[in-house]
């Protein structure tokens, strides 16, 4: 084999234009790792959103929470009944860990920054609760120190650490998600929210967040949730239980594993992971033209070298090999740089939306994450690369004839 | 006598162009005996090179047979050549055609990769190898910081470093000042005498062909004259 | 004009390195070509807009929005307090409304084949071609509405329905075809999902995001509502206005939100604006890293291949030298060559990636925005993407070109 520092050497002769082929390299590998980062990120969030053994209800036909409403009256003369008998649901001193949940989007009227200017909005989502703690044990969720649940009176709320930090609150602040309009709610607590999916969540009273922002019909004196979420001990339970509550005939309603509900919204992150590749793949594409460049001119440069290599005895694969390595070498410089590069994005905190594909969606907030697969593939990548933009120049360099090589 | 180290045997060489065919060596047969130090000579186009190339495995003949030591030349495969070239040929060119990127060391050790060889052995023959040559203090030295002379001198050591059946060189010289020239065939001299090595050298310098033992002339693909009793003479200077 | 002969010739001299640059180029700037497609798309859905600006009126609390209609109605409706004050608002047009009711329907009563799903904007026929973004000029005659109301082959009224071929398609459905479907959105005063009779009386145009979307009259949801005595009867989830101004719609917007306390409206690219916030952070770095990165990939590669370039023809551009060109022509000839590259295949990856890409688009769901085209200006942006990369990716190595001295070619140094 044709030592690995002939091609090095040669490498740091041409460092110039080593230098702009490997930046190349470095680029589409960092971009590429950035834009899996962010869809790792997403799907790390979605996958671990839920906990194994909870069931969600859903009015039947409906995929998503904000299309969703199951009448609160059916609930109790249909449901209730089947809590009590279903003994593969999880209690708490006898009380089955079950939470009642209302979950709608507010639009947030942010007033005027200067007289005359119009008023703007921002989203708010908020999920009414009929028992706080019983709800945050199902979604494992914790307060953080010194905060308590809000209690039934209607004018407390506890929110994610995220949308206090957006909307700029504390414990012991009051706010109105509806300026100058009730409800007023005081924060008692921050939940311990961070990589999940209610890091900006508002919580409080089902009643009071049904009758303003829910679809509860005052008129016909008729209350909905949006989803239940049962807790039972593991995810083959969940799932069988689902079957079950599917099959009722007395409600229609549509109940699956709470972790099959956040994998169905988690289908948009395919169409960014999609999109992330493709877009590496046709700048990938891009780049590798640019490598057969460089290895077209190293090869059309080192013509007599070939021919004393081949003379000296040296067979035509050596010199495949030789230039195929030259290839992979530029692209390794260039791709682990930009693997570098592309991993400084590793725990930065990004905004996202997991989302069925329907309009709905839940906006999210996570950590963009570099973990193996990223890291495989970026290399997979770079390989692929160099491998793919070296062939054919070594293929020219191999088939030059030793004797016309040298005259 | 012992058998000649190289046997040329009613070797045609011929090329197509279109539907022409260019002869360039005719029914040529040629012996070289172990030790010789042979000169080719004769005009531009007399085939003196081609000759050069089929015996020294880089070229196949259209016809005949080209025996070197016990191997058949003539019938090898591309591959097979490729190996034999490696063990059996030391090459020496115009041009010198080092490596640019690589040391004197390194050039010189380029040919003995190619042998199952350890480290140790290996480091031993290039030094060996760059002593002959006289160029020990210059072993990392990259061609580009050598002289003509200095580089065509690592040109040979890389030719004898594997201890070749033979040595071919095409015009070693003609590349070089009168000075330089007159230095690698002293060398090459030297080789042939107390390593008992085979040289084959193209030229068509007179003064280089003189310091041979032999001179073989060849004219538009024939051997027109072989002044081998020019070798007592020229060669014993 | 001799050398622009010159450097179409050494653009030719070496067709693999050119071919391989251009290549290169071009790839780049059809990937260029989609991501800009997709961002100036959302960015001018997100601009304000100048004239004819689209105001929205929505539920002012909730998401997904419902409302009474009759706050519509006494929008529109002369004589009503709102009315009287918006009509001395220079730019208001009550003509120029429409409403907005989302309806789902399946044809699967099982509700389990997802293929079966289609979703329908209820609306008034007549202003399906004057309201709709993206539907100008669709229904120049106006017949439109009258098709609706009266389909020539069922003959029920106001079934007739407005399809796009994808959707079509996907339920395996035609022009003619009268068919059942089941409101999965829309429920009865049991809860039950309501069956209701439809016959697709046009095809909304294919080439656009109407691909896939879908028209029913609003009379018939209404009947329909009424008749089953739905919780839903009478609401509607989204209003339409658009004004001549800017001025005008933030006047009209002051007028209803004064007056009308339970609903908002608010300019149609605000409302985007809110709906894309989620993809801010994604905006921001595909417009700040990846559209630079891509530039400078292009940069690096056009100066890569024009510097072996130079590098090879050193010689030569000394032999130009002695023949007594000028740097300031030997700078032309080497910054040419890769103008000239960047020219051709620029153009060649915007227009290829115009008609090719649009033939079905970009599918990437983005809030409501389910599907893209590449506008006609995009012809424009791979010529000038390529110009300038090959202009900043040439000027280092034909600098280097120009100050390329006889003397040192010529004495062989090694």
């Amino acid at each position: 084999m044709i030592p690995l520092k002939y091609n090095a050497r040669n490498l740091m002769v041409r460092w110039w234009t080593t230098a702009l082929t490997a930046v190349g390299f470095t680029l589409v590998v960092a971009l590429l790792v950035v834009m899996l980062a962010f869809v790792e990120g997403l799907k790390d969030l979605a996958a671990n959103a839920g906990h194994p053994g909870n069931v969600i209800l859903l009015r039947d036909g409906a995929n998503d929470e904000l299309f969703s409403d199951i009448n609160v009256e059916d609930v109790h003369q249909s449901l209730q009944g089947l809590w009590s008998v279903n003994d593969e649901l999880i209690r708490d001193n006898g009380v089955p860990l079950v939470s009642f949940e209302v979950y709608s989007i507010a639009t947030l009227e942010i007033p005027p920054s200067s007289p005359g200017a119009r008023a703007t909005y921002r989203f708010l989502q908020i999920r009414g609760i009929e028992e706080p703690e019983i709800s945050g044990r199902v979604h494992q969720l914790r307060l953080k120190v010194g905060g308590r649940w809000f209690n039934r009176n209607g004018t407390e709320c506890v929110m994610g650490e995220g949308i206090a930090k957006t909307l700029g609150l504390q414990m012991g602040d009051t706010f109105q998600p509806r300026p100058g309009l009730p409800p007023t709610w005081t924060v008692v607590g921050i939940m311990d929210t961070a990589g999940s999916p209610f890091d900006s969540e508002i919580w409080s009273k089902r009643e009071e967040v049904g009758k303003y922002f829910g679809k509860d019909n005052e008129e016909r004196k008729q209350s909905f949730y949006t989803s239940i979420v049962v807790r039972t001990a593991d995810y083959d339970t969940a799932k069988r239980n689902s079957e079950l509550f599917r099959n009722l005939s007395e409600i229609k309603i549509n109940a699956m594993p709470e972790k099959d509900y956040y994998d169905k919204l988690s289908e948009s992150i395919m169409t960014f992971q999609f999109s992330a590749v493709f877009i590496a793949i046709v700048m990938a594409v891009g780049g590798m033209f640019g490598l057969m460049n460089t290895m077209f001119a190293a090869v059309a440069q080192r013509v007599k070298d070939i021919g004393v290599l081949r003379i000296l005895g040296y067979p035509r694969r050596a010199i495949l090999l030789s230039f195929l390595l030259e290839s992979l070498l530029i692209a390794c410089i260039g791709g682990l740089l930009g693997l570098l590069l592309g991993s400084m994005v590793d725990g930065i905190q990004q905004t996202g939306q997991l989302s069925s594909g329907q309009g709905g969606g839940k906006t999210v907030v996570f950590k963009m994450i570099v973990n193996a697969s990223v890291i495989k593939l970026a290399v997979q990548f770079t390989l692929g690369m160099g491998l793919l933009g070296g062939f054919l120049p070594a293929l020219s360099a191999m088939r030059l004839k030793p004797l016309d090589a040298v005259r | 006598m012992s058998r000649p180290i190289v046997r040329v045997q009613h070797v045609h060489k011929y090329f197509t162009r279109g539907s022409e065919q260019i002869d360039v060596l005719m029914d040529l047969s040629l012996d070289v005996e172990e030790g010789d130090f042979v000169s080719l000579m004769g005009p531009s186009g007399s085939g003196k090179t081609t000759l050069l190339n089929l015996i020294a495995g880089l070229d196949t003949p259209s016809e005949g047979e080209i025996w070197v030591g016990d191997d058949l030349v003539s019938s090898m495969t591309e591959e097979e050549l490729a190996r034999w070239r490696t063990r059996n040929i030391g090459f020496i060119f115009q041009f010198y055609h080092l490596l640019p990127v690589l040391t004197a060391y390194e050039n010189v050790e380029m040919p003995l990769l190619l042998l199952p060889l350890s480290a140790s052995a290996r480091r031993r023959q290039v030094l060996t190898a760059l002593e002959l040559v006289g160029l020990s203090d210059r072993l990392w030295h990259r061609p580009g910081q050598l002289s003509g002379g200095q580089q065509q001198r690592v040109g040979i050591a890389r030719a004898i470093v594997t201890d070749p059946t033979l040595i071919v060189a095409d015009e070693p010289t003609g590349d070089l000042d009168a000075k330089s020239a007159d230095e690698i065939l002293r060398l090459l001299n030297e080789l042939q005498r107390s390593l008992r090595k085979t040289i084959i050298m193209v030229t068509h310098d007179p003064h280089a062909a003189e310091r041979s033992r032999r001179i073989v002339r060849l004219e538009k693909g024939r051997l027109v004259e072989d002044d081998a009793a020019f070798a007592s003479l020229g060669g014993a200077s | 004009m001799k050398l622009l002969v010159l450097i179409f010739k050494n653009l030719f001299r070496n067709k693999v390195r050119s071919a391989l640059t251009a290549m290169s180029i071009f790839f780049l700037v059809a990937v260029f070509t989609m991501i800009m497609t997709v961002l100036r798309f959302l960015e001018s859905a997100m601009a304000d807009k100048e004239k004819d600006v689209k105001s929205i009126i929505t539920e002012r609390y909730r998401i997904p929005s419902r409302f009474d209609r009759r706050y519509m109605e006494e929008i529109v409706s002369p004589g009503s307090t709102v009315n009287d004050q918006l009509e001395e608002i220079d730019g208001f047009d009550p003509q120029l409304h429409t409403i907005w009711n989302f309806v789902g329907f399946t044809l699967d009563e099982t509700m389990k084949d997802k293929d079966k799903l289609f979703f329908c904007i209820a609306t008034l026929p007549e202003k399906i071609g004057v309201m709709t973004d993206g539907l100008e000029g669709f229904d120049p005659d106006g017949r439109l509405a009258e098709l609706m109301r009266k389909p020539p082959r069922s003959g029920i009224d106001n079934i007739g329905l407005l399809m796009g071929p994808e959707r079509m398609q996907k339920i395996g459905k035609r022009v003619g075809d009268v068919f059942k479907a089941i409101s999965i959105s829309h429920r009865d005063s049991f809860g039950q999902p309501i069956p209701m009779e439809f016959e697709i009386v046009g095809e909304l145009p294919g080439a656009s995001r109407w691909a896939q979307g879908c028209f029913m009259d609003i009379e018939y949801l209404d009947r329909v509502l009424k008749d089953k005595k739905s919780d839903q009867d009478g609401k509607v989830n989204l209003g339409w206005f658009q004004t001549a101004t800017p001025q005008a719609a933030a006047n009209m917007a002051g007028v209803i939100e004064n007056y009308l306390n339970d609903i908002k409206c608010e300019t149609a690219s605000s409302a985007v604006s809110r709906f894309l916030e989620p993809f801010k952070d994604l905006f921001w770095g595909v417009k700040y890293l990846l559209v630079p990165s891509i530039f400078v990939v292009m940069t690096v590669i056009v100066a890569n291949a024009i510097s072996i370039t130079v590098r090879e023809r050193r010689k030569e551009i000394a032999v130009l030298k002695v023949l007594g060109f000028n740097a300031r022509q030997v700078l032309t000839l080497v910054l040419g060559e890769g103008l000239l590259i960047g020219l051709i295949a620029g153009s060649f990856g915007s227009a290829l990636t115009f008609f090719m890409v649009n033939a079905a688009g970009i599918k990437i769901p983005i809030g409501f925005f389910p599907v893209f085209y590449v506008p006609p200006e995009a012809l424009v942006w791979g010529p000038l993407a390529g110009l300038f990369t090959a202009f900043v990716g040439s000027l280092f190595p034909a600098l280097s070109a120009r100050s390329v001295k006889v003397v040192d070619v010529f004495s062989k140094v090694t």
